[in-house]
């Protein structure tokens, strides 16, 4: 595949096409100047079906950086009712008389960015689709790992708290392309890694090894170079007495805090954000420790989705 | 017994060997489509099987639908392990399984996504890539979930 062309999947990523994104947004890092009027008169749709602060500010940014404007936006309160919502294909509709050059979705169904890719002419980009992908997450979370290490390969890996419902883990799909990386799950139970993941892991000859014991952690995080958490996604468990149970023990299970960090290592603490303010998957004294990637992370979102939008929307790097 | 009905028809189809109580509903694909192409009549009827207790039959008089085709699909994915046989001047003129006769992607109202998220719960037509034709397995284009039929 080649750009420019639609996000939706981290699977759909090769290792060359994700090398050509990020050597992109590298560049762009470095010299945001330089790409001040690659947009100009360009126009994106920011179609936010349901809201998502980080994701919208975010792309809303790297397009007025650019020199873009924005053809058309909205973000809807959390509990619009399914009934209210406009649907998909009369929005894109809109969204292409609008002038848009391109579209960011983010919608509560799952699939709903590839229906949208199916229904408009126009490249559309994944900003998270119901409990399935969310790409440019996982690209920015690459960038990341990238920019730390220098290398995407030959790298050891904790994924802890939500596994199951956690979008960030579908990093997985891509991760497990590159030689020599190796995986630890640490996670309650209930919200193990799907076995998905597991058979895709032993079809790639990836080593992996799971545990739900947390006193597993300090072995895990001795060995990794990034710890990448997930907050506990409380609005996927059953509203049910059982439900509301298990919640009660899974939150809070898994917590990596300072005193479990290895004394001197090449490491780095991951997470998407929001943290969950009441049960944070990382204890409020990692915080302030150099280890602490979070903030710089989600910083990174920036430059990586301009380089985004210069490929998929064909500007001055698309191929 | 079965063979006298298949005798019965003169140009046509016979789906035999239908899952139990899924006759009324392949009817009713017949149904739609006849009259929509204009041909009839169709009749079904439930029968005792050797293998599985009962199964239903359904026949198409005057009319062979192509493998692949709208009808065909549907009562592949309704009943793939039905046998579907083409009549000509009172013979059998070929014999296929039905799930031999699914298009590699079909859209269809008759089967829903088993992932309740799904956005073809919402808006978008169904649509299923046929991953392994038997047993069946289909996954959902849209949210790419994947189950058995
Ligand atoms: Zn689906």
């Amino acid at each position: 595949m080649s750009w420019p062309r639609s996000i939706l999947s981290i699977a759909d990523f090769s290792p060359a096409d994700v090398t050509h994104l990020l050597d992109l947004a590298r560049t762009v890092k470095a010299s945001p100047g330089a790409y001040q009027q690659h947009m100009r008169n360009r126009y994106l749709a920011l179609l936010f079906f349901e809201p998502s602060t980080r994701t919208y500010t975010s792309f809303r940014n790297a397009m007025t950086r650019l020199g873009g404007g924005v053809s058309m936006e909205f973000r809807e309160p959390k509990g619009t009712s399914l009934e209210k919502r406009e649907s998909v294909a009369s929005t894109l509709a809109m969204a292409k008389e609008y002038g848009s050059d391109g579209i960011v979705i983010r919608h509560p169904r799952d699939g709903a960015a590839a229906y949208a890719a199916e229904v408009t002419d126009l490249p559309v980009i994944n900003g998270g689709d119901g409990y399935n992908e969310h790409p440019t997450q996982n690209l920015l979370d690459l960038f990341t790992i990238h920019e730390r290490f220098g290398r995407l390969d030959h790298l050891i890996f904790l994924f802890f708290n939500d596994l199951k419902f956690g979008r960030a883990t579908r990093i997985l799909a891509h991760l497990s392309l590159y030689p020599g990386n190796r995986f630890f799950f640490l996670s309650h139970p209930a919200v193990g890694l799907p076995e998905q993941f597991k058979s895709l892991l032993d079809a790639r000859s990836c080593t992996w090894e799971e545990s739900f014991d947390p006193a597993d952690f300090p072995r895990f995080l001795a060995a990794s170079h990034v710890a990448y958490g997930s907050r506990t996604q409380e609005e996927r468990f059953p509203q049910t007495a059982e439900g509301r149970e298990t919640l009660k023990h899974v939150r809070g299970s898994v917590v990596l805090r300072a005193s479990l960090l290895p004394a001197k290592k090449d490491l780095v603490v991951m997470h998407p954000l929001p943290m969950d303010k009441d049960f944070p998957c990382i204890a409020r004294d990692v915080d302030s420790l150099p280890v602490a990637y979070w903030n710089h992370q989600a910083g990174n979102g920036i430059p990586v989705r301009q380089a985004m939008l210069l490929l998929t929307l064909g500007g001055a790097h698309g191929q | 017994m079965d063979n006298r009905k298949i005798e019965l028809i003169e140009h046509g189809m016979v789906f035999d060997h239908l899952t139990f109580a899924t006759g009324g509903r392949v009817f009713d694909v017949l149904s739609k489509y006849a009259w929509i192409d204009g041909f009839y009549p169709i009749m079904v009827g439930s029968f005792p099987s050797k293998s599985k207790g009962r199964k239903d039959v359904a026949k198409l008089d005057g009319l062979h639908l192509a493998e692949g085709t709208g009808a065909m699909n549907e009562i592949a994915l309704l009943s793939p392990e039905a046998t579907v046989s083409w009549i000509d001047h009172g013979q059998v003129l070929r014999k296929k399984k039905a799930w031999e006769c699914l298009a590699p992607l079909v859209t269809s109202r008759l089967i829903e996504c088993p992932n309740a998220n799904c956005i073809t719960h919402e808006e978008a037509p169904p649509t299923f890539r046929v991953q392994q034709r038997q047993p069946l397995s289909l996954e959902c284009v849209y949210c790419k979930r994947s189950f058995m039929r």
